[in-house]
């Protein structure tokens, strides 16, 4: 266990939990729709999430049809989103973010409702998922060096030119235990949102793939992915960062 | 030592386009895809999730996506000239000036339009829908903006924003969206 921080400032833009599910019987829109009307107080918009087919075949060319997967249900703000699927379950918290174990909480108190509709028998997959938007100070243009706020940032053969004026980096790596996890870390330049700051995407997914976990042990896995995901944060950031978000 | 310089924001939204098709949804490359797929489904709103194996569909990445394209929109309409409909103007540079100012209101509010096109009274319109319920919000050439609500059980409404008011804006998204 990794100790937990918590940041005044906290840079999180999203942060999501994601359960894909098996189910003893196939899942239908009407179910779907059962679970709406449980949530529909604190979560009144409703939005279809769209399926897309996309077939290529020889004799036919490109063929394509779409058809409705799920919900996706909104607080009024449009800061909470419960993604309501017929083969899954996303809830997203957007800024500005509270705590872990609010977000954790209200997550399993939807996926509860949503649960004993759908009545999942395993769990297939969890993830852990926080986008981070890092807003550093750059006055004058004058950019910012990234090895100065992140310990892992692109790194360019001293003899080409060090500025960038956008970057994009991702890699995936392995995390031993039981179960084995994968850690998927993003890296970008955004559009900033005020002048004179650079504005960085630090988006990590920490997930568990290929399970088969009753509902309760996959919660318990989504406790150890939060507290990779807090390593991985930890890790990446440099003392600096933490003094714009503390 | 890399230093990060953003480059200006218009240059920036280009090289993003660029950047990395799986969070802008454009069509993967070869190399990202592997052997060419038969049959590939992909959640409308998760290429970023089948291409990179995220977790959850982000609704943060989404949003980026909408509002890349929205902006890309919004600038094709420079290459509008006037009679691009019978004899209506083209959208002027305050229509959209004031319609992409808008749009960055609408995007910090969590709005969602699904389409920024010219408008038939001259002028940019940004469009919101949900099922059979559509709103507009409208920034004509002479500088005035009005909203427009239809196709819901209330019948359609339309008023004018007067886009002097600070809160203006986000008043009218709170209408539309209560009405959507």
């Amino acid at each position: 266990m990794t100790s937990q921080k918590h940041y005044a400032k906290a840079p999180i833009v999203e942060a999501a939990i994601d359960l894909r599910c098996k189910f003893s019987e196939e899942q239908s829109l009407d179910k779907l729709e059962r679970v709406r009307q449980l949530l529909v107080s604190d979560y009144p918009i409703k939005e279809d999430l769209i399926l897309l087919k996309a077939q290529i075949t020889p004799s036919t060319g490109l063929t394509s049809e779409q058809k409705i997967a799920g919900f996706r249900l909104l607080t009024p703000e449009r800061t909470k989103i419960a993604g309501i699927g017929l083969e899954g379950f996303t809830f997203s918290w957007l800024a500005p973010y509270d705590r872990w174990e609010a977000l954790r909480d209200e997550a399993f108190r939807v996926w509860a409702l949503y649960a004993s509709v759908t009545n999942p028998v395993n769990i297939s997959r969890v993830g852990v998922r926080f986008i981070n938007r890092l807003d550093v100070p750059s006055s004058n243009g004058a950019g910012v060096e990234l090895d100065q706020y992140l310990r892992t940032a692109p790194r360019i053969a001293p003899e080409l030119p060090q500025q960038l004026e956008s970057f994009f980096l991702r890699f995936q790596i392995l995390i031993a235990g039981e179960p084995a996890a994968n850690l998927t870390i993003t890296e970008t330049a955004m559009v900033p949102l005020t002048p004179n700051v650079v504005s960085i995407l630090l988006d990590i997914d920490a997930f568990v793939q290929g399970l088969e976990a009753k509902p309760e042990a996959a919660w318990q896995i989504i406790e150890r992915l939060r507290d990779e995901k807090n390593l991985a944060f930890e890790s990446c950031i440099t003392d600096a960062t933490r003094k714009l978000i503390r | 030592m890399a230093v990060f310089v953003a480059a200006p924001i218009a240059d920036l939204m280009n090289v993003d386009k660029r950047r990395h098709p799986a969070i802008f949804g454009e069509a993967p490359s070869s190399g990202q895809l592997g052997e060419p797929q038969i049959d590939a489904i992909y959640l409308l709103d998760a290429i970023y999730l089948g291409e990179l194996q995220a977790s959850a569909t982000s609704e943060t990445i989404r949003r980026e996506q909408l509002y890349s394209k929205l902006r890309d929109d919004l600038r094709l309409l420079e290459r509008l000239e006037a009679g691009w409909e019978h004899e209506v103007e083209a959208p002027t540079h305050l229509a959209r000036r004031e319609a992409e100012r808008a749009l960055e209101i609408f995007k910090h509010l969590n709005a969602e339009p699904v389409a920024v096109l010219p408008s038939v009274d001259g002028g940019v319109g940004i469009c919101f829908n949900n099922r059979e319920k559509y709103g507009q919000v409208e920034f004509l050439n002479n500088g005035e903006a009005h909203a427009l609500l239809y196709g819901g059980p209330v019948g359609a409404q339309a008023w004018q924003i007067n886009l002097g008011e600070t809160n203006a804006l986000r008043e009218a998204w709170k209408r539309i969206s209560v009405y959507l």
